[in-house]
């Protein structure tokens, strides 16, 4: 578990996934392959869950201490056909949006990511956009990295994440 | 929740772990993956091998890598229940150049025993798309029994084959 200032990020638990089959309903989840069925959802929920069992380590469930209330998942995804090390975001509702939950998240992951799991390279794939995940990605200090190498899933912006001071 | 390990004459159901993934990927890129969602590309094999093993923290139960004397993943068995899913099923994936051999069968009994017994469940389905002989072999040798027709909107038309019951 990581704690910051305002919130707490842990590992998933079963009653996330509804959150995160809502999200993939919405055209929230336009740019992180959404929007999709349910039974798609249910299947990417799964997935998040069983990258932790697969690799050791996932994506977090970020929850909110003033509220409780879980918000959205963030931290390292590292798939077959990625080319680097990823960290991810995605905040389910719009009204956890613009309070800069997900930079707060993401900074703190990263660390974990530096410290726990030994990464060095460190990138955010982002789909072409997104605006508000290149904001995320500007205010965490990663930059455009028009020479990184694509995920094999598709071609994206590729913003490399500064070295560990 | 983490998988238990489950024991039969020639075969280990083990939790499914990264090491497993080479013969998934093999099996997904295969043409034999035809009748369950394929052929995938590796990325797309990883992504399914994940979704498997996240389908344990999620309901408490899944599927196993099954695994011979010597190591080698020789099936996917267990159970699958996806949101949307008809039913509780009982699944099965031979990985390539383990057929013919009756591992599915053997794991599947396993599998339903621990099911019935340990998870709470008191009936199971098996869904087998038409023109899977193969699995259909395998639904008879477990005592299943085709009972209705079933129309999945992403993976089409199959039947829905019965399990003998937890008193049976």
């Amino acid at each position: 578990m990581i704690e910051t200032t305002r919130l707490i990020l842990r590992k998933p638990e079963a009653g996330d996934a509804a959150h995160v089959q809502a999200f993939f309903e919405t055209e929230r989840s336009q740019f992180v392959g959404g929007p999709v069925p349910p039974y798609d959802g249910w299947r990417k929920a799964a997935m998040f869950f069983g990258h932790w069992t697969i690799r050791g380590y996932g994506l977090f469930t970020v929850e909110r201490k003033d509220t409780g209330a879980p918000i959205g998942l963030i931290g390292p995804w590292f798939p077959e056909g990625w080319a680097d090390h990823e960290i991810g975001w995605q905040i389910w509702r719009r009204e956890n949006e613009g309070h800069g939950f997900a930079t707060e998240a993401a900074s703190a992951a990263r660390d974990w990511c530096r410290t726990t799991l030994g990464w060095t390279r460190v990138v955010s794939y982002i789909a072409e956009g997104n605006e508000a995940s290149i904001n995320v990605a500007k205010r965490l200090g990663a930059v455009l990295d028009p020479n990184a190498t694509q995920p094999e899933s598709g071609p994206c912006l590729v913003f490399a994440h500064p070295e560990a001071a | 929740m983490i998988p238990p390990t489950l024991k039969t004459e020639r075969l280990s159901l083990v939790p499914l772990a990264e090491r497993h993934f080479a013969p998934v990927r093999a099996f997904y890129a295969s043409d034999r993956s035809s009748f369950v969602g394929g052929p995938k590309n590796a990325d797309q094999a990883w992504r399914a091998l994940a979704s498997e093993a996240g389908h344990w923290a999620l309901r408490g139960y899944g599927r196993w890598a099954v695994e011979n004397a010597d190591g080698e993943m020789v099936a996917m068995v267990g159970a699958w229940n996806p949101e949307g899913w008809p039913e509780r099923e009982i699944g099965w994936d031979v990985m390539n150049g383990f057929e013919g051999q009756g591992y599915a069968t053997e794991a599947a009994l396993a599998a339903r025993d621990w099911l019935y017994n340990e998870a709470g469940w008191t009936t199971a389905i098996s869904l087998i798309a038409d023109g899977n002989t193969g699995s259909e072999g395998v639904a008879k040798r477990v005592g299943a029994v085709e009972e209705a027709r079933y129309t999945h909107e992403t993976f089409g038309p199959m039947s829905i084959w019965r399990h003998p019951g937890l008193s049976s």
